[in-house]
C-alpha cells in the first residue's frame, strides 16, 4: 500500500513537472507537412484554418530550420510586409510623400 | 504600464546608443550588369557623391545611408542587406519610390534572449538579440540577407512625376525636382530593420500560424508600441499617414469625436 502511494505520487509530480516545462506557447507545435517539390518537410505557417481565421498575408509561408544549433526556427518572408515610400504630384506641383504597408506590384526587371 | 513600455521602447532602439560603429551593415547588390547598382552611365559628382558613374553614385548613397544606420546600432552580426533597382509604379502624378522589408522573422519562443515570447521578430533584429547569423549564407534555407530593399529604375529616366528623378548628393541638398536617395534609403532600411508590422493592414489579424484546428497570432515589436495604450503614445498623436491603427476597436476609437 506504501508502494503504491509513493507511486502515485511520483506520478503526480513528473505530470506536475511535465506541464510546468512544456513551452509557453504553441509555435512551436506547427503542424508539418511536405512541400509541394520540396525533398524535406517543412513547418507549415498556413493561417488556412477551419475558419479561415488569421493573416492571409503570412498564407503559405514556411518555416525552416536554422542552420545554427540552437536557432531554432525561420520563417522566409517571400518578399511580402514591404513598406513602400510614394510620392504624389499635388494640382500645384508639390510633392507629397507617403510610407505605407504593401506587396509593390513588380513590373520586371529592366534589363537595360 | 510603464514598465512594460520602457521594454518595448527598449526593444525597438535596443540596437541604438552604445559605440559608435558597434554594428556593420553592408550591401549585397542584386541587380545584374549595367542595370541599377552596376549602371556604367558616366555622370558628374555631385553634393558630395564623388564617384563618376550612375551605378557608382547609387552605391556610394546606399553606402552611406548604411553606414549612418550603422553607427546607431549594436550587433556583433553584420546586416546584409540585399537591394536592386526595379521597375515600379511610375506615371506622371504618383510613383513607389522605393520598398522594403525583412527577409525573414524568427519566432520570440526559440530565443532565450527576447523580451517577448509570443512575437515575431526581424531577423536583423533576431541576430543582434542572439549575437549569432540565425541564417548564415551557407547551409539556410531560407534568405540569407538580412533585409531586403527596391528602388524605381523607372525615377532616373525622367519618367516618374513630370520629370522629378534621385538626387544622389549627400548633403541634403536636392533640387526642387528631385527626391533625395540618401532619405529614401535611410527611410527603408528603418523598416528593414524591424520598424515595421507584420498585421495585415486590411483586416486588422496578427501575423499567424496554424497547427492542426487551431490559429495562433504573434505580436511583432511595432506593435507591442502600437498596443499600448499608455500616456504617452496617446500623447504621440500618431497621425494618419504615418501610423494605422487597424481592427475594430481602433477603427471604433477613431471615429469617436474629441
Amino acid at each position: 500500500m506504501k508502494h503504491r502511494r509513493i507511486a502515485y505520487r511520483i506520478f503526480v509530480a513528473s505530470a506536475l513537472i511535465s506541464v510546468l516545462l512544456a513551452p509557453p506557447y504553441a509555435a512551436a507545435q506547427i503542424a508539418v507537412r511536405e512541400r509541394a517539390g520540396g525533398p524535406e518537410p517543412r513547418q507549415a505557417i498556413d493561417l488556412a484554418g477551419p475558419d479561415g481565421a488569421g493573416n492571409t498575408c503570412s498564407k503559405g509561408l514556411y518555416a525552416v530550420d536554422s542552420p545554427v544549433e540552437g536557432g531554432g526556427k525561420i520563417v522566409d518572408l517571400q518578399g511580402r510586409f514591404k513598406s513602400m515610400i510614394s510620392a504624389e504630384k499635388n494640382a500645384d506641383g508639390s510633392l507629397e510623400i507617403r510610407c505605407s504597408q504593401d506587396d509593390p506590384p513588380t513590373a520586371g526587371r529592366d534589363d537595360r | 504600464m510603464r514598465g512594460r513600455l520602457i521594454q518595448v521602447v527598449t526593444l525597438l532602439v535596443c540596437l541604438q546608443g552604445l559605440p559608435a560603429g558597434a554594428a556593420t551593415a553592408t550591401l549585397e547588390n542584386l541587380d545584374g550588369d549595367s542595370v541599377g547598382f552596376n549602371d556604367p552611365t558616366v555622370v558628374e559628382a555631385v553634393g558630395g557623391n564623388t564617384a563618376t558613374t550612375l551605378g557608382a553614385q547609387r552605391v556610394f548613397v546606399f553606402e552611406r545611408a548604411a553606414g549612418l544606420w550603422a553607427d546607431e546600432l549594436v550587433s556583433e552580426v553584420a546586416i546584409t542587406i540585399g537591394a536592386s533597382f526595379e521597375e515600379l509604379t511610375c506615371t506622371a502624378d504618383s510613383a513607389q519610390l522605393a520598398a522594403a522589408a525583412p527577409t525573414t522573422v524568427k519566432f520570440g519562443t526559440d530565443l532565450s534572449d527576447a523580451p517577448f515570447d509570443n512575437t515575431v521578430y526581424a531577423i536583423a533584429l533576431a541576430n543582434s538579440l542572439t549575437g549569432e547569423d540565425l541564417c548564415p549564407e551557407s547551409g539556410c534555407a531560407a534568405t540569407h540577407y538580412d533585409i531586403e530593399a527596391q528602388f524605381n529604375i523607372s525615377m532616373d529616366a525622367g519618367d516618374c512625376l513630370g520629370g522629378v528623378t534621385f538626387y544622389y548628393g549627400i548633403d541634403g541638398n536636392a533640387g526642387s525636382n528631385q527626391i533625395d536617395f540618401l532619405s529614401t534609403v535611410l527611410h527603408e532600411l528603418a523598416h528593414g530593420l524591424g520598424f515595421m508590422t507584420f498585421v495585415n493592414l486590411a483586416t486588422g489579424a496578427k501575423f499567424s500560424a496554424t497547427a492542426g484546428n487551431d490559429t495562433y497570432y504573434f505580436d511583432d515589436p511595432y506593435m507591442h508600441w502600437m498596443e499600448d495604450h499608455s500616456e504617452l503614445l496617446r500623447g504621440s498623436r500618431p497621425s494618419p499617414t504615418t501610423a494605422t491603427c487597424t481592427g475594430r476597436e481602433a477603427t471604433a476609437r477613431r471615429r469617436r469625436p474629441g
